[in-house]
């Protein structure tokens, strides 16, 4: 029965996010995540707020395919993360997701660019998609650095020669890189400033929807949730008792 | 493929971001690779210009005794012949018609430790070392007359000789021996390094050999007896006997029966040994050390292999971050695993280039002055096969070293996850 209504959700409008009467619990703890239904339809830009330790960055790695749930389904871009080998949910999640952080996310001994290009080097299909977009990679990465305002001068500069803010564009440079179907957020904007925060969330909602893709933020400063179109909490996903 | 090569630039590019903590590490397999392949390149050239000292020689005849004693003195010139062979005996060797050279040699005295050959042109014309080099005078010429001498090259740097210097042998190699001093003999000429026992010895002729022997008996100058060098030559000094002979075949295959036939000949009782056989069976018993060395030199290597992987296990933990940031770009444990084990590849191959580069730099500079100081002949060669396998087991022994910490990424990668904060 869920199957069937699984089936024709994923038919309806093909959303990014599907997950139905999920569970999961890290060994030995107790259970963290209990999800009835969250669905994240194309274009969509969800809010997710929680306290720390509710369950947010786990929330992440199921969607991410890197854990498995103990129970219930997960569909990323229309197919079951659970139907994948480890290996294969490795590079559909290369494909199909572009991943921010709060820090730490750029590879410091490449260029600005060069972190750009980065998924399209690693996946044929955002490779594929870039050149169906733009002509060629390059021209990608030039698009969405000039899209986030980026000065060129800096483009070849290491990444670790980058203000806080500017590795921040570049990262999410980089998650929009090849148009991936969904773009999660994990607090990127908590080593911002307030005016650079609001900002830097305009931008990324303002591209992501330039390149169709759904955004997953999640965050636990309720001020910025005004900002997308869905809000939720970690404790409303749970069935109701 | 793409991937892999990118994986590969990513490994390369983090390494190189590393530089600092990482060149000590390539410096020690830099030293690794010239110390195995260098001790390699010494013991088998060593090993061959000790088994080549002497060249297309096939068979060595000397009076009826030991092969090894045979081969030391007449080659390697050292210890002593019990006996001689005869002159008349000696010439119808050469005589033999399968005969194609036959080298005489007589030996005995000495200058200052080092050894005096008493031969003919035959010796400069047929002596043969290492892959058949003929020698080769570096000044002045062969002796031709009495009381000429020509100086290997050792002989010549230790003791600083030059052309037109006098010298006086000794008979006999000993602290007690007594000298020629009557009869001083010129340097006429000295030969290029060989890297063979040649470099060690002083040539004169057959002649010069009995000359400065007439008013001796027994060993001994006989009493009140003095013969200047100028009445020698008055004497007949047709040599009465030579400590070898060096022959060369015709046709080398009929080698076992010019052996058999010296051997059994009516008359003087001779041996007639295999140079090249009984060189090896010398070295087979001489040669132990060389196999401590090769030891000596796997362990240094080893080392420095478990320091590379010491090294990189060390950096994994700051290295968690880039690791989970490539996971997070889909990059799977396995693939954070070939990057791992790239870097340790890297670093192995640009050690072995690089320690390959210098120690040719290294035998193109010291190699002569080796030569020429010690004899010991150090050439610029291609890798050998053997060479060959060890590189690529050093390669291999690089990528195995970066197994570990591959497969320790790999499990880390698992446990984080997308986890930045690690």
């Amino acid at each position: 029965m869920v199957e069937e209504n699984n089936a024709a959700l994923l038919a309806s409008n093909n959303p990014a996010v599907l997950m139905t009467n999920v569970a999961f619990h890290w060994p030995g703890q107790p259970r963290l995540i209990e999800i009835e239904r969250l669905k994240i339809d194309p274009g969509d830009a969800v809010f997710v707020a929680g306290p720390s330790g509710g369950g947010k960055s786990t929330l992440l790695s199921l969607i991410g395919g890197l854990v498995l749930p103990d129970q219930g389904q997960i569909y990323l871009a229309g197919t079951n993360l659970a139907t994948l080998s480890g290996p294969k949910r490795d590079r559909f999640r290369g494909d199909r997701l572009g991943l921010i952080f709060q820090q730490f996310n750029l590879l410091p001994y490449l260029s600005a660019f060069d972190n750009v290009i980065l998924p399209a080097r690693l996946s044929s299909y955002r490779r594929n998609r870039a050149i169906k977009a733009f002509g060629s990679v390059a021209a990608a990465a030039e698009s969405l650095l000039k899209d986030l305002d980026l000065e060129k001068i800096l483009w070849l500069r290491p990444a670790y020669k980058l203000s806080v803010g500017q590795q921040q564009r570049v990262t999410a440079a980089r998650a929009l890189m090849g148009r991936p179907e969904l773009i999660m957020a994990d607090e990127p904007t908590s080593s911002l400033d307030a005016d650079r925060e609001i900002a830097f969330v305009d931008l990324l909602l303002k591209e992501s929807q330039k390149a169709g893709a759904s955004v997953l933020f999640v965050s636990h400063d309720l001020a910025l949730a005004k900002r997308f179109k869905s809000f939720l909490t970690i404790d409303n996903l749970k069935p109701k008792a | 493929m793409t991937r892999l090569k990118t994986l590969a630039s990513l490994a390369a590019l983090s390494a190189w971001n590393r530089r600092g903590s990482l060149s000590l590490i390539l410096l020690s397999i830099i030293l690794s690779t010239i110390l195995l392949v260098g001790l390699e390149r010494l013991r088998t050239q060593i090993k061959d210009s000790f088994a080549q000292s002497v060249y297309g020689v096939d068979l060595l005849v000397g009076a009826r005794g030991s092969q090894t004693q045979l081969v030391l003195y007449a080659i390697f010139h050292l210890g002593g012949a019990a006996n001689n062979l005869g002159w008349d005996k000696a010439q119808q060797i050469m005589a033999r018609p399968d005969v194609a050279f036959a080298i005489p040699v007589s030996m005995g005295d000495y200058h200052r430790g080092f050894p005096v050959v008493a031969t003919d042109d035959s010796y400069l014309s047929h002596y043969r070392y290492r892959r058949g080099r003929s020698l080769k005078l570096d000044q002045g010429f062969w002796f031709k007359d009495l009381f000429e001498v020509t100086l290997g090259a050792q002989v010549a740097k230790r003791l600083g000789y030059q052309l037109d210097d006098k010298i006086v042998l000794s008979h006999g190699g000993g602290e007690m021996a007594r000298t020629h001093d009557n009869k001083p003999f010129k340097v006429v000429g000295i030969l290029e390094p060989t890297g063979s026992p040649v470099d060690r010895g002083l040539y004169i002729s057959l002649q010069s050999m009995e000359a400065i022997h007439v008013d001796w008996r027994g060993g001994a100058p006989i009493p009140g007896l003095t013969i200047t060098p100028e009445q020698t030559k008055k004497f007949n000094l047709t040599p009465k006997s030579v400590t070898a002979l060096l022959v060369g075949l015709k046709n080398r295959r009929q080698v076992f029966a010019a052996q058999n036939q010296i051997q059994s000949a009516p008359g003087e009782a001779l041996s007639a040994v295999l140079p090249g056989v009984a060189l090896d069976q010398l070295f087979q018993t001489l040669g132990q050390g060389e196999k401590v060395l090769f030891l000596v030199s796997i362990l240094v290597t080893v080392t420095g292999l478990l320091g590379l992987a010491a090294t990189i296990l060390a950096g994994l933990g700051e290295r968690r971050r880039e690791l989970a940031i490539l996971r997070s770009l889909g990059a799977s444990p396995w693939d954070l695993g070939i990057i791992i084990a790239m870097e340790s590849l890297w670093l192995t191959l640009t050690g072995l280039i690089l320690g390959l580069g210098l120690l040719t730099a290294i035998l193109a500079i010291l190699g002569p002055k080796l030569l020429l100081s010690y004899g010991v002949a150090l050439e610029l060669t291609a890798p050998t096969a053997r060479e060959g396998y060890i590189l690529g087991a050093i390669l291999l022994a690089g990528i195995l070293a970066g197994l570990g910490p591959a497969v320790r990424a790999y499990f880390f990668s698992l446990a984080d996850g997308l986890n930045q904060r690690v």
